[in-house]
């Protein structure tokens, strides 16, 4: 036996469904190389709706194709016969191969899109289904996602911004505070303290400003549900070496935090009796208050970090010490706390006082002294920080001294307007140069004006100038110095360490933080100088990662050089955004404001974070917050998916028009070897088979002179197919089905099902007329492993038939246009797993489409109507039992008749290895016998009788009517004379519908090549190919399938009224044996539409399973369950 | 109360109908049921009439537009069903149209859900429910 021969296919239009289809059938190994990620209907198609989910069904069923789907390129090379075909598939996100289409993600993304679809504009949610709003096979999912986020690029702590804002939109606050925790804790404070780049960066500003994010920030720490687990991790078995923390603010405490959750053991050092550095003793109480402070600390060092306060390194201990007390890495993160001096005559005066030791006292202590008339000299945070502390206690004024203009300040503009309204004044462009004294105490300040200058300094602002002679005195009895701070590292008294001369930072390498020492890291403002919360933060899990990788001995700049992510642009004329006011933060009414230390902000409400979320653009569409990740059972989803290639090998390539697919090979014409570009025109409509595709493929095959056919001699008519040996036609059973062990088996659907309909209520389903032997739920079970489960229970409980409840409608072996592909794989697994090669003994019942998604907004109602259907199927189910019989085909096909196509047909069956016989004269008898597969046919010659053995009989449609007469002495022969009286010249009208009754022949063997004629006038060879693919089809499947739902005749009960004859042209009477007429049928033949049962008057004709018993206790148990 | 609704529906247009408004997201109330043939020109008039027996209020018959049965059916032998069970209940003298014929285009759920919905409304307004003296929906 030949090995079977590999083509590619590559296109997406029902034709290159169709030539795959083909050649699969007629036993070729197909790859079909699409673009679509998913094959959908489109009215625009100009294919009919059935004919295509028909041919989609069918391929899709097909073992032998293999789908390539999104493919945006192929690049093909070797020759024929040996032809490689690199592909690129586009991401999807989805591993389509385990993605059962239960939308489960889909019900619970966070993200809404808007987007444009067949023309039409629809939301949706970041993950769907390829085609929003029409069926899609396969029913996998797909994510749409665009580069990352602005918000997310610039946070320096990689803070999925967008995530957590959609989960907001959601109220999903517990997600959203632990989808942010994954990457930073201490959200108390970030929501309130985080200069927020976010912001500055969000797209939201060209339509009218940014989101809020930091207060949506702040609003996930103060709302989620459950505060006792803030920020809480819990602790860590530590079995790493110790590490040194020099300094407890934000780039201390995110090291320990990130050094901890590695698995070390650190500690910090802070010279402090409080922690949180800067957080404690810099920024006043009505910004981020104590209970905050010390619950997100506290959370901290919950953890497990050791924490030692009051102790200064550099002073009390030295570096040598903690090295002889086994610390492996220290990280120096002490802050910026040196207050730079005005350098101006009265500094040292009583009444003069630096901003950090006031704030810190103020921090510390309630009851300070404060006089009534304070100056603060300087314009940036800290300034306006202890002017709004000072006038909370202070009985007189206020006021701020900046040297530069109102557009200048270096304080943020929304500190500065809530100092405003609390009563702080400010006076611009003035420079400080001399403290007057009156008794060794502060009288006032003289200043003179300024005037900026064209140099700009480091904060890109204009550097101010004194202008001479403009000089002032402002009263005070008290000032406040804000210059700045900058940091003193030297104070650690860490020899060797390399120092900013002028700045008094550290020198580190950026990209890892790490100093001249080795194993000693800094981060933070005592090596950026004084900086915001964030940029600390980041340094702190900077470092940890370099500490880490210092001690376990990897490279520490190998894989961290932060490429700059492309950033996602959003098409603003596809958001529908129209400009919404953005939320701004609510405040404490002045009265509470003025007199205590309480927190101004309160933060947003509930309605607030709903209108404000809705703001965000989602610029990188989906938000990645990873809700869809939690739900799926299948594991399928793929956030990190990274662009795909297959290899496909293949003898030939047939080339469809695909506008999706750049093909990439230098001589892609025509006539290639072993590539052929097919492009067949519209098919003919009505038709199962477009002709003059199957003609072009049949061509190909011919043409490629590759031996496609080398199986066919082999086929299992010789009994030499090994794999079909198994098939066994029946479920057997050991005893009678009226006693017979009955299963149910009820399909959660991954929660689909199982979150409309009440699953215990079906668990605990009994009925007094049903015995069921084993009733149980399943996660899904239109996937392998869930048909594994369900075989196994069917072992053990040792059922004989079953009743699952999922997606699929019935367990016929058609695949009608409703199907999809899980309901296909269902079928297929359990069959596999229960039946081995034959059909496991199953009653499907529907109770997604029909219960859970019909009646999806009524639980009890889904639920009793899943159990009503259940129970009628349980019911019929013994006696439904299907009988699934079959024949093999003798692949040889007669041909009667001398026309041109017969001829052509004849011959190219016989150049692709089929045994072919031909008459060309008819002669003086010839009946048909045998039965479909292998017909028997007798010829009867004047001289000589002969037998010939075939599978296919393909007759002219141009026969003389004289030869025509011969044929009717057989049942098949009279169909054959039906369907060619009815064609012919003389024929009046048809009484049938005459393609279907043809296609009905044809399934069983029997051609007539008059409607390959019909009246068109046509190239005879084409013709002739197009005649012999289809006879080819039918021979190479080796096997025919009786339905098992076809007509059945009980002799016993038929009057012989002829009525069912007016219906059906297969049936027409016979005598039986006691010499009575009746009905007779070929029931390989038979396509159960019906027509005959329903006409019967006494019920001799029936369809399995459609018989008037089945109906009618269906009927009962669905309109009146009471009685059952 | 709602109608008590039993569809019979052919296993192609009329099915891919009901298929595709599920899938569409669009409901239906839980009183109507569906029985799944493989062609309407299997079911008899018999079948209509023994739905009434058993407390139907209304009966539907979903199947494909004439000329597209997947059988080559020409909807004659439906036509007639249809036609005498129509008859039989004038006879008997329950009031008003309970009985449906619905021809289907292919994946038309919106089109199925309409009819359906009319059917309902229809069915409403009749005084005396067809199926008031027999059958309960509690089990």
């Amino acid at each position: 036996m030949g090995k079977s021969k590999r083509a590619a296919v590559i296109g997406s239009n029902i034709d290159a469904l169709q030539a795959a289809l083909y050649l699969a059938k007629i036993g070729a190994q197909v790859k079909l190389i699409t673009d679509l990620p998913a094959f959908a209907f489109f009215d625009s198609s100009g294919v009919e709706p059935r004919l295509f989910w028909s041919t989609v069904l069918n391929a899709i069923q097909d073992p032998s194709i293999e789908f390539v789907y999104s493919t945006s390129s192929a690049d093909i090379s070797g020759a024929k016969g040996n032809f490689n075909i690199k592909t690129t598939q586009k991401l999807r996100y989805i591993d389509s191969d385990l993605c059962t289409g239960c939308k489960r993600c889909e019900e619970n993304c966070s993200t809404r899109l808007t987007k444009t679809s067949d023309g039409k504009n629809v939301i949706l949610s970041a993950v769907h289904k390829p085609f929003p709003g029409n069926k899609s096979v396969p029913s996998t999912m797909v994510i749409d996602k665009n580069e990352i986020s602005p918000c997310r690029a610039s946070c320096p702590l990689g803070i999925n911004v967008q995530g957590f804002v959609s989960l907001l939109a959601n109220n999903k606050v517990q997600e959203a505070y632990d989808l942010i925790n994954g990457f930073a804790p201490l959200g108390g404070i970030l929501g309130r303290l985080c200069k927020h780049p976010c912001e500055s960066k969000c797209s939201r500003a060209k339509i009218d400003s940014a989101v809020s994010i930091r207060s949506l920030h702040r609003y996930a720490y103060d709302n989620v549900i459950t505060p006792a687990g803030k920020g809480a991790v819990p602790a860590v078995p530590t079995s790493k070496s110790k590490i040194a923390i020099i300094g407890s603010g934000p780039a201390g405490l995110m090291a320990a935090w990130d050094l901890k959750r590695r698995g070390y053991d650190p500690t910090i050092f802070e010279s402090h009796n409080v922690i949180g550095g800067m957080l404690a003793t810099g920024i006043p109480r009505f910004r981020l208050s104590r209970e905050i402070r010390e619950r997100e600390l506290g959370q901290l060092l919950a953890m497990g970090i050791k924490i030692r306060t009051g102790i200064t390194v550099g002073r009390d201990i030295d570096f040598a010490y903690l090295k002889e007390r086994d610390y492996k890495a220290f990280f120096l993160a002490i802050g910026a706390s040196r207050n730079n001096k005005l350098g101006i005559p009265g500094e040292e005066l009583s009444g003069v006082i630096d901003c950090m030791s006031f704030l810190l006292t103020l921090n510390l202590t309630d009851d300070v002294f404060i006089g009534s008339n304070i100056v603060i000299i300087g314009d940036g945070n800290s300034a306006v920080d202890s002017a709004r502390a000072a006038i909370r206690q202070n009985k007189g004024s206020v006021k701020i001294v900046s040297w530069t203009v109102p557009e200048e300040l270096t304080a943020s503009a929304d500190e500065i307007e809530e100092a405003l309204e609390e009563g702080v004044s400010i006076e611009y462009s003035a420079y400080p140069l001399e403290i007057l004294e009156n008794k060794n105490r502060v009288e006032g300040v003289r200043f003179c004006r300024t005037k900026l200058t064209d140099e700009l300094m480091r904060n890109g602002w204009h550097r101010p100038e004194p202008v001479e002679g403009t000089d002032f005195i402002i009263e005070a009895d008290h000032v406040i110095v804000a210059i700045g701070q900058s940091a003193d590292a030297t104070q650690l008294n860490l020899d060797g360490l390399n120092i900013e001369k002028r700045s008094g930072t550290i020198r580190v390498n950026p990209l890892t933080l790490a100093t001249n020492l080795p194993g000693v890291f800094a981060g933070g403002d005592c090596m950026r100088g004084p900086n915001n919360v964030v940029e600390a933060m980041a340094d702190g899990l900077k470092a940890a990662e370099s500490i880490d990788r210092y001690l376990s001995g990897s490279d520490l700049e190998q894989g961290r050089q932060i490429e700059s992510r492309k950033i996602a642009e959003v098409d603003l004329n596809s958001v529908w955004a129209f400009p919404v006011k953005r939320a701004e933060m609510p405040y404490l009414d002045m009265e509470s404001r003025k007199n205590t230390y309480e927190e101004t902000t309160t933060g947003f409400s509930a309605e607030m974070v709903v209108e404000e979320t809705q703001r965000c653009l989602s610029c990188a569409l989906c938000s990645e917050c990873l809700e869809c990740v939690k739900v799926c059972k299948s594991n399928a989803i793929r956030h990190d998916d990274t662009v795909r290639h297959k290899d496909v090998e293949a003898d030939v390539i047939l080339k469809f028009p695909a506008d999706g697919i750049s093909v990439k090979e230098e001589s892609l014409v025509t006539g290639k070897d072993g590539i052929y570009l097919i492009d067949p025109g519209p098919g003919q409509s009505g038709s199962d088979v477009n002709l003059k595709l199957m003609s072009a493929v049949m061509q190909t095959i011919l043409d490629s002179d590759i031996d496609f056919l080398d199986k066919l001699s082999v086929g299992p008519f010789d009994g030499n197919d090994q794999a079909e040996a198994g098939y066994h036609p029946t479920h057997h059973h050991d005893h009678a089905r009226s006693e017979s062990r009955q299963g149910i088996f009820l399909c959660r659907c991954n929660g689909e099902n199982s979150s409309v309909i009440d699953f215990d209520r079906l668990l605990s389903f009994s009925s007094a007329k049903l015995n069921i032997a084993h009733i149980s739920e399943i996660e899904q079970a239109c996937t392998e492993e869930g048909a594994q489960v369900i075989a196994e229970r069917w072992k053990e409980a040792g059922l004989d038939h079953a009743v699952v409840a999922a997606c699929r409608c019935c367990n016929y072996d058609q695949v009608c246009y409703s199907c999809n592909d899980r309901r296909i794989l269902s079928r297929k697994y359990l069959n596999r797993h229960i039946a081995g090669q034959g059909n496991a003994d199953i009653e499907y019942v529907n109770i997604r489409e029909l219960c859970a998604w019909a009646h999806s907004d009524n639980r009890e109602s889904a639920t009793d109507k899943a159990r009503k259907m259940i129970e009628a199927s349980a019911l019929v189910a013994p006696s439904r039992h299907q009988k699934y019989e079959r024949q093999p085909i003798n692949p040889a096909a007669l041909f009667i008749g001398d026309s041109g196509t017969s001829k052509i047909a004849a011959m190219t069956l016989e150049v692709l290895g089929c045994k072919v016989f031909q008459i060309t004269q008819v002669p003086d008898s010839l009946e048909i016998g045998g039965h479909p597969g292998e017909y028997h046919i007798k010829l009867g010659f004047p001289d000589r009788n002969e037998v010939v053995k075939a599978g296919a009989i393909v007759v002219d449609a141009t026969l003389k009517q004289s030869d025509l007469d011969k044929l009717g002495y057989t049942y098949t022969g009279r169909l054959f004379q039906r369907l060619i009286s009815e064609t012919g010249a003389g024929a009046t009208g048809a009484k049938f519908n005459l393609s279907k009754y043809a296609s009905a022949l044809n399934r069983a063997g029997l051609f007539v090549n008059s409607h390959l004629t019909g009246n068109e006038k046509r190239d005879e060879s084409a013709q002739g190919v197009a005649l012999a693919a289809g006879i080819l089809l039918y021979l190479r499947s080796n096997w025919i399938t009786m339905r098992a739902s076809a007509a059945q005749v009980n002799t016993a009960l038929c009057r012989s009224c002829l009525t069912c004859i007016e219906q059906c042209p297969l049936i027409e009477m016979r005598e039986g044996a006691n010499g009575l007429l009746h009905s007779y049928l070929e029931r390989y033949l038979c396509t159960r539409c019906g027509a005959c049962a329903s006409v019967c008057p006494t019920g001799a004709i029936y369809l399995c399973g459609q018989d008037n018993s089945t109906i009618g206790a269906t009927l009962k148990s669905f309109l009146c369950p009471a009685e059952i | 109360m709602t109608a008590k609704i039993l569809i019979f529906s052919c296993n192609w247009d009329g099915w891919s109908c009901i298929d595709s408004a599920a899938n569409e997201g669009l409901g239906y109330p839980a009183s109507v049921n569906i029985i799944k043939l493989t062609c309407l020109s299997s079911l008899n008039s018999g079948f209509i009439l023994k739905a009434f027996e058993n407390g139907a209020d209304g009966v539907m018959l979903l199947g494909c537009k004439n000329q597209q049965c997947q059988y080559g059916q020409f909807n004659e032998s439906i036509e007639k069903e249809y036609n005498k069970a129509k008859d039989i209940i004038k006879m008997l003298g329950v009031k008003g149209d309970r009985i449906m014929l619905a021809r289907m285009e292919p994946f038309d759920g919106r089109g199925f859900i309409e009819q359906l919905n009319g059917f309902l409304h229809e069915i409403k307004n009749l005084a005396v429910p067809a199926g008031a003296q027999k059958g309960t929906d509690k089990p």
